[in-house]
């Protein structure tokens, strides 16, 4: 990055911090949401071993991954592809292609203001939801694990950031891509283990879990911190980087084409 | 106001909304898909969980009922309700409720009622085919008393959560850009999906109550499978709900000043 793209992202990151500023009901509102659904799944499924139900995972590791889920969820999610799509539909695509600067660089500014900002609102609630099952919370103390943890989880961000881009350019061909990104949410949300740790799905699946990319960006972050023999997470730390890279590349192959496409409203 | 008119422009709405989804058939028919696609996400972990708790068949049996009751409540409420509260924020920051208020029908109504997506009927075809296939499956013997006391409290209880859905929407009078509150109240709608009797004991009392989740998923199907006398309360609690949104509405309305003006 040189010293100019770095000092225009600054600038748009302060712009976004102020803008973020001026709505302070929006961020609790959304946060509060976000904790909501893995509270449901947490009190369901400690209720459901307290009545007997027998999960191949402990207690413990239920908690532990359904307290974690909403800040990993937070930390890895994009919210572009409606924004990048609407800038192509409307023509505003314009006032950054003819800039210096990467055509992303604000979406990236937006995207890290945002997530430093909801993160500040989310980790109150967070530590509120975890005090009632503190006693059952299990967290690694070795600070590998964590640095571990953050690099997966900057690995998921980027290839949830990656496929954001690939579904907003779908809208160099397509008049309206909701109901696309509307699909790719929902798959985001299943397979990546963000409602239901991917450990209770049934046996079956595990094959077909593994392979596909949706887990990376949030079950296997949180399980760099749970696995408890750190080398069984090599195999899962090389498909992380490999589907980065692939994610990356397929963002890059749609845009670059894409953008040939196109041709602008206000030309 | 005519109840005659309120109708009639419901009626022309719904086929306003028809004809735009005729309009964008493709769009229209991803839109189904993702709608039931939404669905699906949401039953799955519902029988993830409950296929661990096969220790007691009964629990499967009201899974089933459940989520078949849940996806056709919601899909009621996300073709009438819900779009026009999610939108409600935008509509009260942008001035469009000016437009509703002038209308010769109520302003609620108008600002609410008037966004329907046809697509989300499709939620309430899938939950009746639960319905149908758990209804063989568990080869249920029911009383209809029973059946009519599931089918009233499924109506209180979608009627109650919408007013509940509404209450926080409405919040938007008072506080500025509050629309991700339309999230969290989806959110909490899912846990009506769940067998009540997985949650605390103070989640139960809430989830019938102040925040009434469990009255359009859960509940009823108690009532299907063990009825209660508790029939006679339903009419109470939907005064109740209706009551609680008729006075937010009314005390967020004087503070409105039309932003056009």
């Amino acid at each position: 990055m040189t010293r100019s793209t770095a000092l225009v992202f600054l600038a748009l990151l302060r712009q976004e911090a102020r803008l973020i500023a001026q709505y302070r009901w929006w961020l609790p509102a959304m946060q509060a949401s976000v904790v909501t659904v893995p509270l449901i799944s947490l009190l369901v499924w400690r209720g459901a071993v307290a009545h007997g139900a027998e999960p191949p995972v402990t207690r413990d590791y239920l908690t532990t991954y359904l307290v974690l889920v909403s800040v990993v969820t937070t930390l890895t999610s994009s919210w572009t592809a409606k924004f990048l799509a609407e800038s192509i539909r409307s023509g505003r695509l314009d006032a950054w292609l003819v800039r210096p600067c990467s055509t992303h660089l604000a979406a990236a500014a937006n995207n890290v203001a945002e997530k430093v900002a909801k993160l500040a609102v989310l980790l109150p609630l967070v530590v509120v939801l975890a005090i009632p099952f503190h006693d059952d919370l299990d967290l690694p103390a070795h600070p590998g694990r964590w640095l571990l943890f953050a690099w997966a989880l900057a690995m998921g961000a980027a290839m949830t950031f990656s496929l954001d881009v690939v579904v907003g350019s779908l809208a160099f061909w397509w008049q309206d891509v909701t109901a696309v990104d509307r699909f790719r949410h929902l798959a985001t949300l299943f397979l990546s283990g963000a409602v239901v740790p991917l450990a209770v799905m049934p046996a079956d699946w595990g094959p077909f879990l593994r392979t596909q990319p949706f887990g990376y960006v949030v079950a296997f972050p949180i399980r760099t911190l749970l696995e408890p023999d750190a080398a069984d997470l090599r195999a899962g730390v090389a498909a992380q980087a490999a589907w980065v890279v692939l994610a990356l590349a397929a963002a890059r192959v749609v845009w670059v084409r894409g953008l040939r496409r196109y041709h602008g409203a206000g030309a | 106001m005519n109840g005659r008119v309120v109708f009639l422009v419901w009626v022309k709405l719904i086929r306003q909304a028809v004809a735009h989804d005729l309009q964008f058939r493709s769009q229209a028919w991803l839109h189904l898909l993702a709608s039931v696609g939404e669905l699906v996400v949401g039953i799955l972990p519902v029988l993830v969980l409950t296929g661990y708790a096969d220790y007691d068949p009964a629990i499967a049996q009201a899974s089933a009922l459940t989520v078949g009751t849940f996806a056709v409540t919601t899909g009621l409420m996300d073709c009438f309700v819900s779009l026009g509260l999610r939108r409600f924020d935008l509509a009260l920051r942008r001035g469009e409720l000016d437009l509703a208020i002038i209308r010769p029908v109520p302003t609620v109504f108008y600002a609410v009622l008037r966004w329907i997506e046809p697509t989300e009927l499709g939620k309430c075809l899938t939950g009746i085919a639960i319905l149908v296939v758990a209804t063989r499956v568990y080869d249920l013997d029911v009383q209809p008393q029973a059946v009519a006391s599931m089918l009233v409290w499924a109506f209180v209880g979608s009627v109650a959560y919408c007013a509940f859905w509404a209450d926080l929407a409405f919040l938007a009078f008072w506080v500025q850009s509050i629309q991700p509150i339309n999230d969290l109240a989806a959110a909490w709608r899912g846990s009506g999906q769940y067998p009540r009797r997985f949650f605390p004991r103070a989640f139960q009392v809430i989830l019938v109550s102040f925040a009434p989740a469990a009255l359009s998923g859960s509940y009823p199907v108690e009532q299907l499978l063990e009825p209660t006398a508790t029939l006679v309360f339903a009419p109470i609690v939907l005064i109740a709900a209706c009551s609680l949104t008729a006075f937010v509405w009314r005390r967020g309305l004087v503070r409105y000043d039309g932003a056009s003006t």
